[in-house]
């Protein structure tokens, strides 16, 4: 009986050293689609499209790291990459728009950091988003890479909720179940996410940091994804002058 | 300027219907080619007002256009508003500056 719990005890302390031993940094970077730039509706105003150009450059140069250890992660951008670019003309406006994202996959909690008048940690469950694996397969630097797909709801500041499509492509050959923006949750690290005009994609792989990776709970005041969508104004055409006034 | 305009219409609407009640009366040439002037200059400042709101109104979908581009691209609501309001500003011939936004 003893001997029993004996073998017992040390499958379970194995276990707990291998899922200690499940942290590292992720490095993704991002790719935006300039192709709605030339459109019709946009290449008319020259001097807005230079600076949505320039603000791409900035915002694809920068390192956005996802670090992870156990069933926590954190998702969030890199400040001190391509500090060369800081004098650019929004600068500061690209990199406060990086969000920060926190997963926990043991209480399966999600919570995106907004930032207004105050901090708001908006949480979700992991459960919410469902891949749809499919047979298409990619390879990605070294490693083959299978294609998944999934479709998100979205508070839009315009638009109101709307339905996002998003596909990830993750490699089973790496074992992690997460990728950029808290998605996750998939038979191995997603390589490659594309979401709307953006795509992240992975820059560098650490999986034996010589560093401390501590993972905090971000501060502010807790509140559901459906309450903050709620909350958030919808801006239309119609009700535009409700804000700005006459 | 939009509401100048919209008052100015008005007083020249408020006069017309003042003339015409004169033509009524008193059917004189010279009252009728006022009011034939007048007419005219009624029609000339609805059809200027009609351009207007065409104008406010590509205006409005400029700015939305860019607003949403900057909010797609990951933009916070302030930067892409204040980007959206700067389109519309120097669209309807405002001075204004993107570089305020940053």
């Amino acid at each position: 009986m003893v001997k029993k719990y004996f073998i017992l005890l040390f499958f379970v302390s194995q276990s707990l050293i291998l899922v200690s031993q499940t942290k590292g940094r992720i490095i993704y970077r991002l790719k935006t689609d300039l192709s709605d730039l030339k459109s019709e509706k946009f290449r008319q105003d020259k001097k807005m499209v230079d600076i949505m150009t320039r603000l791409n450059k900035v915002r694809d140069s920068v390192n956005i790291n996802l670090d992870f250890n156990g069933e926590k992660s954190l998702f969030y951008v890199d400040k001190e990459t391509n500090l060369g670019l800081s004098n650019e003309r929004g600068y500061d406006a690209v990199m406060s728009s990086f969000k920060i994202h926190y997963r926990n996959d043991k209480t399966e909690k999600k919570i995106k950091v907004e930032s207004s008048d105050k901090t708001y940690l908006v949480y979700s469950n992991t459960s919410d988003v469902v891949w749809e694996i499919t047979k298409e397969t990619k390879k990605i630097d070294v490693f083959l890479c299978l294609k998944a797909t999934t479709k998100i709801k979205d508070k839009h500041y315009t638009k109101g909720i709307i339905e996002k499509d998003v596909v990830a492509w993750f490699c089973p050959e790496i074992p992690i179940s997460l990728g950029p923006n808290n998605y996750g949750g998939l038979p191995g690290l997603i390589m490659e996410l594309n979401e709307g005009l953006l795509t992240y994609y992975v820059k560098n792989v650490n999986l034996k940091p010589d560093f401390d990776i501590d993972i905090e709970k971000p501060k502010g005041t807790l509140i559901s994804q459906k309450d903050y969508f709620g909350e958030m104004p919808t801006i239309t055409k119609k009700n535009i002058k409700e804000y700005i006034g006459n | 300027m939009k509401n100048v305009c919209f008052i100015l219409a008005l007083m020249l609407m408020g006069t017309f219907t003042f003339a015409n009640t004169e033509v009524e009366t008193k059917i004189k040439p010279e009252k009728i080619e006022k009011i034939i002037e007048n007419s005219d200059t009624t029609i000339k400042i609805t059809k200027i007002l009609e351009l207007e709101e065409e104008i406010y109104a590509s205006c409005t979908d400029i700015s939305f256009n860019w607003m949403d581009y900057a909010l797609d691209i990951g933009l916070s609501v302030e930067v892409a508003g204040c980007l959206g309001n700067t389109a519309y500003a120097l669209c309807t011939g405002w001075s204004a500056s993107y570089n305020d936004c940053f």
